[in-house]
C-alpha cells in the first residue's frame, strides 16, 4: 500500500512537489498507509491539477484541442454551420404554414426532401442544434470541481464572445422549437 | 443513520497550531487526540497550502525533511474571531435546542 501512495504522488505538480514534496512525502512515511490514506492523496492530487490555471479555470472540454480553447468564436463559427440546415428549414417552414409565404419553402423542398426523409439526414437535422449549441457554450464553460467534506463541489463560470452568446442561443431556441413540436405532434 | 461530518480541516489545523509550532504529522495526532478526526494527507496539505497562501501560517526551518508550521499573528486574531463566531453560533444552537 506504501508503495501503492508513492506511485500516486505521480499525479502531483512538480511546481507543488517542489514546494511541498519532502515533506509530504516525511508525512507519509510517518503516517500509517491506508486505502483510505490512498484514496486522500490521489483525490487531493487530482484537485491540484483542477485548480492548477486559478482565474481560467479547468475548461470542461478538452477534445477540440487548444484550437478550441483558445479560439472559442471558430468554434461557434462552426456550431452555426451546423445549425444552419435545421434553421433554414425550421425558418421556411414557419414561413410557410405560420406567417403564409410559401415561395422560400416551395424553393428548397425538392432539395430538401431527400435529406429530410432519410433516416440519417433526419437524425442529423434533429441534433444539429443541440450539437451547435455544445459547439458554441463548451469552450466557454469554465469550472473548478474540488473536493470539501466529502462533496464534490464546483465552480463554474461563462467567459463567451458575443458570437458564441448569439449562436447559443439561437441554437437553443431552434432546439427548444423542435422539443415543443414534437411534443404537440406526438402526445 | 450517523451523518455527522468533520470539522473544517483549516479550522482543525490552526487550533492545532494554537498550541505551538507542530510539523505534518504531529498536526495529524492532535487533530486525532483533541477532535477524534482523522485528517488524510492530502487533506491536511490541502489546508495547509491554503493556509499559508492567505498568511494565517508559516513554515518554519525543517527539521530533517520535517517542516513545523506555526500560526501568525494574522493567523491568531483570525482563530480569536472563528472562535467567538462559533461560541455565539454555539449559544444559539443551545438555546433552540433547549426549548
Amino acid at each position: 500500500m506504501r508503495r501503492c501512495i508513492s506511485l500516486l504522488l505521480r499525479l502531483y505538480p512538480r511546481a507543488w512537489m517542489r514546494r511541498y514534496g519532502g515533506e509530504f512525502r516525511q508525512l507519509l512515511d510517518d503516517a500509517p498507509a491506508t486505502p483510505a490514506t490512498a484514496i486522500d492523496v490521489a483525490r487531493h492530487g487530482l484537485s491540484l491539477h483542477a485548480r492548477r490555471a486559478p482565474g481560467t479555470g479547468l475548461h470542461l472540454i478538452t477534445l477540440g484541442g487548444t484550437i478550441m480553447r483558445d479560439h472559442p468564436q471558430r468554434s461557434a463559427v462552426l456550431g452555426a454551420a451546423v445549425l444552419l440546415p435545421t434553421a433554414v428549414l425550421i425558418g421556411v417552414a414557419v414561413l410557410k404554414y405560420v406567417v403564409g409565404v410559401a415561395a422560400p419553402f416551395d424553393a428548397i423542398e425538392p432539395a430538401m426532401t431527400p435529406l429530410v426523409t432519410h433516416p440519417l439526414g433526419e437524425t442529423v437535422l434533429t441534433l444539429a442544434p443541440y450539437l451547435a449549441l455544445v459547439l458554441a457554450l463548451l469552450p466557454v464553460v469554465r469550472g473548478v470541481p474540488r473536493w470539501e467534506h466529502g462533496r464534490l463541489v464546483g465552480t463554474f463560470s461563462l467567459a463567451a464572445p458575443v458570437v458564441n452568446i448569439v449562436i447559443a442561443t439561437l441554437s437553443a431556441a431552434v432546439a427548444l422549437f423542435m422539443a415543443v413540436y414534437w411534443v404537440t405532434e406526438n402526445l | 443513520m450517523d451523518r455527522r461530518r468533520g470539522a473544517d480541516p483549516s479550522l482543525l489545523v490552526m487550533i492545532s497550531l494554537a498550541a505551538g509550532p507542530k510539523h505534518g504529522h504531529g498536526i495529524l495526532l492532535d487533530v486525532q487526540d483533541f477532535a477524534g478526526q482523522r485528517l488524510g494527507p492530502g487533506t491536511l496539505y490541502g489546508a495547509i497550502e491554503r493556509l499559508e497562501q492567505d498568511g494565517l501560517i508559516e513554515p518554519m526551518p525543517a527539521e530533517h525533511r520535517r517542516t513545523p508550521y506555526r500560526l501568525t499573528q494574522a493567523g491568531a486574531s483570525y482563530l480569536a474571531k472563528r472562535v467567538s463566531e462559533l461560541r455565539h453560533l454555539t449559544h444559539v444552537a443551545t438555546s433552540r435546542v433547549q426549548s
